[in-house]
């Protein structure tokens, strides 16, 4: 077994798991808010933009098979550019660790632990997240993948919308008009963000093939159903207006649940949610950690993401009410745009003009 | 005497002395006079001979025989009857070695032949054992009911007699640097990794103890992470079992004085595994494997899903169970983690005083524990008895486990789970359960994997851990120990297809 190596397979699981633990309980609403009730045709628009977006960085990868995209950087642009683009980089990932930290802590503070410090529940976050941040690649993806067992207890939790659904809600399809189902691709490409870890990750793969890379797309495709398939199951359980005013309409479906031992599913749910999301966070400290290490040219990337634990905590502490956590979210599709789908196009074809390739 | 142990320190070997006299002193100072060495003089004509022999270690039988035959044929052949163990030692054998030999329980018989040593040694060691017994700590209801003992000879007799293969390989070492230990690695070589026989045989030769004492002592010498509550060798007695485990291409390690086998590598699931699973009906041996998982999961978790429901999440709790346990709870002057850690802490005092009473007594404490202690706590009001409910299903499930060590593990890391339960609620287990999971995959059994077929995940490995398929489908070797052939067997049950 190759140490800080993984199999496509991994890949898969890594991507999946960073894009599913970002948004996956409160994305319908900020689609539906767009979209209205044509949110699932946004969605099924957004995925296929995704895959769109993952062929760009397999092409992107292929030019640089052994190499991290970090260091790539370097290669294509020379030395100084190239570093201030890692920087500028690194400081989008410290802001996306951020906006899900923030999120998870505003999630928990309003559902279950209402009077525990925030300061607390980012440390109950941010601490197991740590612990395995500091390790290898092999065993976050282990992680990754163990978690994933825990995405079906998700989909069948909300099977129980089918006891009763009205998919009249959906009717008449394409009513809102292609402009608002357009406007509603945007949230939809934010809900998915978390596909960027295919480009950081990907020199990891033990056999650098295109069929392996190809994994990553099947990664972001499972993600795409598991939301057209929460959005829809939201949509026939909520009216529209209904929707739009609701924050966490995943959670509200299994409030509504009540089982004969457990009266609210959601709390019980949500501690499932943490550990999966968790992945999110680990996944994001490894890779910001491994950026500070290509930027600094350290050893290990253990101090960097010790130091970027504590950074982001305490930033985070100073992001109390929901007016700046939204102020930051909605920042995001444009941090995306920029960085996740920019920067990598503008290398590939820089590369391409300079004739690079990172292949040593 | 200082004057006499400078001289005596000169002298290295045997044949350095100059008479019988300063030979029978040297040994005597080697020794530290001790006063079991005992140390017999014949006279008879030139041929001076001494026997020499720790007298708490021989066979007195042998040595009455030995005796006899010397004091009547001794002077009159060389040769020594078939029935005495004897081999020729050179004359110059070091003191040391000569006390080694003394001290592995031979007879030492030194005759001075015209100027030169003759040194002979005979076997003698009197060894006592116990009978081969099931093991208390062990016990199955079918199978084998064979145990080992703690005589390291007879043990690996149970074992290759179970294995008999010219590819179980036993391998010989001496752990201890002021006694030194016989123990023993076995494995088979066409199955067994040769890079972790290699990382096994490094890690017991930079054991430096000086008594091993037992194999539990050494264990934390040679596992891989000292700080880990998981047990990362699996300890058995049963030859049966140990027999299977080197069929999977696991490698087994054994000492003298002590009747427990270590067993590595292994993954989290092998603890779950016992030899009546495959003795019994798969469905029945799956439906057991899953009830040992679920009393994993309840015995670490269950009081602190009971603690942070009742202290954060009361809403949880359907409405008709609201009332009856709201009744239980409002009258307790305690909060639910003093009340559990009261009761939790009661039982494992009842199961620590029990452990080690004679039969009879533990009864009675366990009346008293149970009956006196858990009825009483609920009358006098200082603990719900939903709480008592709780804990003693966490006690049961506790006992489930079939491996003694991983059962510790769960019942030391449930207080963990109680305190963040009573801080923060369902938040504080879920990270609770992260750090664990984490943990378990950063642990490693002999450098390979614990969580094995799981993180990473092996498809075919599932086949043996939370369930159990027939026999027959069990054709391939878990992957955790990297198995030299996967391959268990070919195709059986091919006459259910040929009929037709």
């Amino acid at each position: 077994m190759q140490k800080n190596k993984i199999t496509g397979w991994q890949l898969c699981f890594l991507t999946l798991q960073t894009q599913l633990g970002i948004s996956a309980l409160s994305m319908p609403t900020d689609i539906a808010a767009e979209a209205g009730q044509d949110a699932w045709i946004s969605m099924i628009l957004g995925g296929l933009t995704v895959q769109g977006i993952i062929i760009i960085y397999i092409w992107l990868i292929m030019r640089c098979k052994t190499v991290s995209y970090f260091d790539f950087l370097s290669m294509v642009y020379g030395k100084f550019l190239g570093k201030m683009l890692l920087l500028f980089t690194i400081l989008y990932l410290i802001f996306m660790l951020l906006m899900v930290i923030s999120s998870f802590q505003q999630l928990i503070t309003d559902w279950i632990n209402i009077f525990t410090p925030t300061w607390m529940i980012l440390l109950l976050l941010l601490i197991p997240s740590l612990y395995l941040a500091i390790d290898n690649i092999t065993l976050i993806a282990r992680f990754s993948m163990l978690i994933s067992f825990f995405i079906p207890v998700l989909l069948i939790v909300i099977l129980f919308v089918y006891a009763a659904p009205q998919f009249l809600y959906l009717l008449p399809v394409g009513s809102e008009g292609y402009k608002a189902i357009i406007k509603g691709v945007v949230p939809a490409v934010a809900a998915l963000s978390g596909f960027e870890m295919i480009l950081f990750f990907s020199h990891y793969i033990k056999e650098n093939k295109r069929s392996e890379l190809k994994k990553g797309l099947i990664g972001s495709g499972i993600v795409t159903f598991i939301y057209i398939y929460l959005i829809i199951s939201v949509q026939v359980f909520f009216y529209i207006d209904e929707l739009k005013i609701v924050p966490y309409p995943v959670l509200y479906i299994m409030k509504a649940l009540s089982l004969m031992i457990i009266d609210r599913v959601d709390i019980l749910f949500l501690t499932f949610w943490i550990i999966i999301s968790t992945a999110v966070c680990i996944n994001y400290l490894f890779v910001t950690g491994t950026g500070v290490q290509s930027l600094l040219n350290l050893k290990t990337h253990k101090y960097a993401v010790v130091a970027i634990t504590f950074i982001v905590f305490v930033i985070s502490i100073f992001i109390e009410s929901k007016v700046e956590i939204n102020m930051i979210q909605n920042q995001l599709f444009s941090m995306l745009l920029v960085f996740a789908v920019l920067i990598p196009t503008l290398t590939l074809m820089v590369s391409f003009l300079r004739k690079k390739v990172g292949d040593s | 005497m200082k004057k006499d142990q400078k001289r005596f320190k000169k002298l290295q070997n045997i044949n350095q002395c100059k008479s019988f006299n300063e030979l029978i002193e040297q040994i005597d100072f080697s020794s530290g006079n001790s006063d079991d060495l005992t140390t017999i003089v014949l006279d008879y004509l030139d041929k001076q001979t001494v026997l020499l022999y720790y007298e708490s270690l021989v066979d007195t039988n042998k040595q009455s025989n030995l005796l006899e035959w010397i004091s009547e044929m001794f002077w009159k052949t060389d040769e020594f009857p078939d029935t005495i163990d004897v081999k020729i030692q050179p004359s110059d054998l070091s003191f040391t070695e000569a006390i080694e030999f003394l001290l592995d329980g031979e007879t030492l018989l030194i005759s001075d032949d015209s100027g030169i040593w003759n040194i002979t040694s005979i076997k003698s060691l009197k060894v006592f054992q116990r009978s081969i017994q099931e093991p208390k700590n062990e016990q199955i209801v079918r199978g084998s009911h064979t145990g080992f003992n703690e005589n390291l000879i007879v043990n690996l007799n149970l074992v290759r007699s179970r294995l008999k293969s010219p590819h179980l390989i036993i391998k010989y070492f001496s752990i201890g640097s002021h006694s030194h230990r016989k123990t023993a690695l076995i494995y088979l070589n066409d199955l067994a990794d040769p890079m972790l026989v290699e990382e096994f045989t490094m890690r017991l030769n930079a054991v430096d103890v000086d008594l091993a004492f037992s194999v539990g002592y050494i264990e934390e010498f040679i596992e891989d992470s000292n700080y880990s509550p998981f047990p990362q060798f699996l300890n058995t007695e049963k030859p049966e079992r140990t027999a299977a485990n080197l069929m999977e291409g696991r490698i087994a390690f054994m000492m003298d004085g002590s009747p427990t086998c270590l067993i590595a590598p292994v993954n989290f699931f092998t603890f779950y595994q016992s030899p009546d699973d495959y003795n019994g009906r798969f469905l029945v041996g799956t439906f057991y494997r899953l009830l040992r998982i679920a009393s994993f999961l309840i015995a670490l978790l269950l009081p602190a899903i009971y603690i942070a429901t009742i202290s954060f999440h009361f809403e949880i709790i359907p409405e008709d169970l609201t009332l009856p346990a709201k009744r239980a709870v409002q009258d307790i002057p305690y909060p639910p983690l003093f009340e559990a850690l009261i009761l939790e802490l009661t039982i494992e005092l009842i199961r620590e005083a029990g452990i080690r009473l004679p039969n009879p007594i533990g009864q009675t404490i366990g009346i008293v524990g149970g009956l006196v202690i858990g009825d009483a706590v609920v009358n006098a009001g200082f603990i719900s008895n939903l709480m008592v409910i709780v804990v003693a299903l966490t006690a049961i499930s506790s006992f489930v486990v079939p491996s003694v060590e991983m059962n510790t593990a769960v019942r030391i890391l449930r207080f963990p789970f109680m305190i963040l339960a009573s801080l923060f609620g369902f938040t504080g287990v879920a990270a609770g359960i992260i750090i664990l999971i984490v943990h378990l995959i950063k642990l490693e059994s002999l450098t390979t994997p614990y969580l094995s077929p799981i993180a990473p995940f092996h498809v075919s490995g599932i086949k043996d851990t939370f369930i159990r398929l027939p026999g027959s489908k069990l054709d391939t070797r878990s992957a955790d120990a990297h198995p030299l052939n996967r391959k268990r067997f070919g195709r059986n049950r091919w006459w259910k297809h040929a009929k037709k």
